[in-house]
């Protein structure tokens, strides 16, 4: 039998949260046990709403919080001992096993690092483009800042900025869910392809170089299901430094995502109800 | 919306924990698991809390459950047809039988009599035939069954625990080792054909739908086998399967007519990967589907909608059983060219 500790409780802080992560625990049910009430008690793992501006009302007393679909107005994180944030791609497993390596490669003659989102739903892009500044800050080490060239209402945005050498060049926009990177320097280049986060494909990670091709063995875990495990192990072993995507280091991000917002108000207000969007069969894809 | 229904499991092993269980958390709306049975009471008391059912260590106080509408069979093989015929004969409104149905014709024609008297639903854990690429690429392939001349299967797998454990927080004992004597290559080929290869014969049916021949079989180390099968009218198979390996998973199957190709790359089972991908080439150049859900969710919620009366069975019981059937023929005559081999 698989030896674990006993299982960490989960709470949500309603129905929508607790959608988005049930059938992964389900999973990790050895790890994990969820409680379906919106519980006042302490639960290891309270999982809550970002959209929701109060949010921060309910954490007291849990252990760690993870923020769904995390927002921007979060100017300071109330008390909890640890916070993670849901931040899609960037712990696909195999970006993360991969990681080392690009980064490795990222010297001072890579030319540009540029990236596409697409989310199903406009009220996504918030979402796509969190993704996009986490995989960001794996690739570099540090917020990298970005000015909107184009923003359309609805529809996505194209954000410039750079870092060291690098142009950066980031684009979101609505369709089929799913995020390609790219960097390139004359030497050579890395081209990623992930699919939706909640499916167990694995992301494609491919360097191209004067030799030809080498794609890296795929790992069939969705970054959610990642995200799971990282936060069990960090609340039953000791960590002296958290790698996971915690949220007090994405704070600039959801700052970045405020500038967009509050320059181009309505690109993801466009009235659509995310509590409407399908639970179910299609969950795993989106 | 109707109210879930209840899903009682009967063995609570691998595919349970790591197949069953998630998938059924992807479908919470329309299906709930209320009960799970193990003949090892630990493991289904501990299988069963984890997803916050009622548990027992009987096949009868499963049944005896009104909380259980539907039976989920994943023990192993030898208990498949005296467990569909109980549930059938407990009055439950449908099944779902792992593969392999049954393990002799006359056991599947004992399921048939049954099934057909009970009038239950009974879908077969094939997942590959419920998969939605699968069924999309059907519609439109034209007449490429009657035309394919060459098909192959080819699975090239690394070891199961790999995927269980991206699936599941695995709580199984580590299987007791194998009592009596050593099988032989032709027993170890014929529990491949059964275990392994039997998922590509709903597909396989489609182009030769039989009878087959068997005319060239091999066995491979550490675990694998490949068979040559001809129809009547000269069309070739070739199935050919290798596990465990250290590199990716290959799971794809692959027809050929003049001037037309279906390939289907499949995502290795247990993880909740989306479906296949299937390309179907022809002079118009190429056309590709892949969905959201796999061949397990699709099986499951069909099932959901035949019992709640939304849906007639996809693949009935007389095709589930003829599936099944081509399987233990192309197992025994591979078998039996094995033994003259020898
Ligand atoms: N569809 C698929 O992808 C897939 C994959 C693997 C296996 N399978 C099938 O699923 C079935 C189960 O596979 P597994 O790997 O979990 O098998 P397993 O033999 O490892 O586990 C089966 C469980 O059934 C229990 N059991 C034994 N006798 C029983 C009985 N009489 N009644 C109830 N439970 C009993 C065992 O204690 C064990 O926990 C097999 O028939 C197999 O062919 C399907």
């Amino acid at each position: 039998m698989t030896d674990l500790s006993p299982p960490l409780t989960v709470a949500f802080d309603g129905p929508v949260t607790a959608a988005r992560h049930i059938s992964v625990l389900a999973g990790l049910s050895g790890r994990f046990r969820t409680t379906r009430s919106e519980t006042t008690l302490t639960p290891d793992v309270l999982v809550v709403d970002g959209t929701i501006p109060d949010w921060p009302a309910a954490c007291a007393g849990a252990r760690a919080v993870l923020v769904d679909r995390p927002r921007p107005g979060m100017a300071e994180l109330p008390d909890a001992p640890l916070f993670f944030a849901d931040s899609g791609y960037a712990t696909a497993p195999a970006w993360t096993a991969e990681l080392p390596r690009i980064r490795a490669s990222l010297d001072d003659t890579v030319a540009i690092v540029e990236s596409t989102v697409a989310v199903p739903h406009p009220d996504g892009l918030s979402d796509g483009l969190f993704s996009q500044l986490a995989l960001l800050r794996d690739l570099f080490g540090t917020n990298v800042p970005l000015t909107p060239s184009a923003v359309t209402p609805g529809r996505g945005y194209l954000l410039t900025g750079s870092a060291g050498t690098a142009v950066v060049s980031l684009s979101g926009t609505v369709g089929p869910p799913g995020l390609t990177l790219t960097t390139v320097a004359p030497a050579d280049r890395w081209h990623i392809t992930m699919p939706a986060p909640g499916t167990a494909r694995s992301a494609v990670v491919t360097q191209f170089t004067a030799d030809g091709a080498h794609t890296a063995r795929p790992r069939f875990e969705s970054p959610r299901r990642a995200l799971w495990r990282t936060i069990h192990t960090h609340l039953t072993e000791y960590q002296p430094a958290c790698s996971a995507h915690q949220l007090a280091s994405a704070l600039p991000d959801l700052t970045t995502i405020a500038c967009v917002l509050a320059t181009h108000e309505g690109w993801c207000g466009d009235g659509y109800d995310h509590r409407r969007s399908p639970v179910g069969v299609w969950t795993n894809g989106g | 919306m109707s109210k879930p229904l209840g899903v009682g499991l009967l063995g609570a092993g691998p595919v349970t924990q790591a197949i069953h269980l998630p998938t059924l958390a992807t479908l919470g709306d329309r299906l709930r698991v209320t009960h799970v049975m193990d003949v090892a009471s630990d493991l289904a008391a501990t299988v069963a809390a984890r997803a916050g059912a009622r548990h027992s260590s009987t096949v009868e106080e499963l049944l005896a459950d009104d909380a259980v509408d539907v039976v989920a069979i994943c023990s192993p093989h030898a208990f498949h047809a005296d467990q569909v015929t109980a549930a059938v004969a407990a009055g439950k409104r449908g099944i779902l039988c792992e593969k392999p149905l049954a393990t002799t014709k006359v056991e599947a024609e004992r399921i048939a009599q049954a099934a057909g008297e009970g009038g239950v639903p009974v879908v077969v854990g094939a997942m590959h035939a419920y998969d939605p690429a699968w069924i999309a690429v059907r519609e439109e392939w034209g007449d490429l069954p009657e035309r394919a001349h060459l098909v192959r299967s080819r699975i090239y797998l690394p070891g199961n625990d790999e995927f269980v454990a991206l699936a599941a927080d695995p709580a199984f004992p580590a299987p007791p080792p194998p009592a009596g004597p050593r099988p032989t290559a032709a027993d170890r080929l014929r529990a491949g054909i059964l275990g392994l290869a039997t998922h590509a014969v709903p597909q396989l049916r489609h182009f030769l739908p039989g009878p087959v021949r068997v005319v060239s079989a091999q066995t491979m180390t550490p675990f694998g086998y490949r068979l040559v099968l001809t129809g009547d009218d000269g069309r070739t198979a070739e199935l050919v399967a290798l596990m465990p390996g250290a590199w990716e998973p290959d799971w794809t199957f692959e027809a050929w007519a003049p001037g037309a190709r279906l390939h289907m790359t499949y995502p290795p089972s247990y993880v909740l990967a989306g479906s296949a991908t299937a390309t179907l080439t022809d002079v118009s150049g190429d056309r590709c589907w892949r969905f959201p859900a796999n061949g397990y969710q699709v099986e499951w919620l069909h099932l959901a909608d035949v019992v709640d009366g939304h849906a007639e069975p996809l693949i009935g019981l007389p095709i589930a059983i003829a599936d099944m059937l081509y399987a233990l023929e192309a197992a025994d005559g591979a078998a039996s060219l094995l033994e003259d081999q020898a």
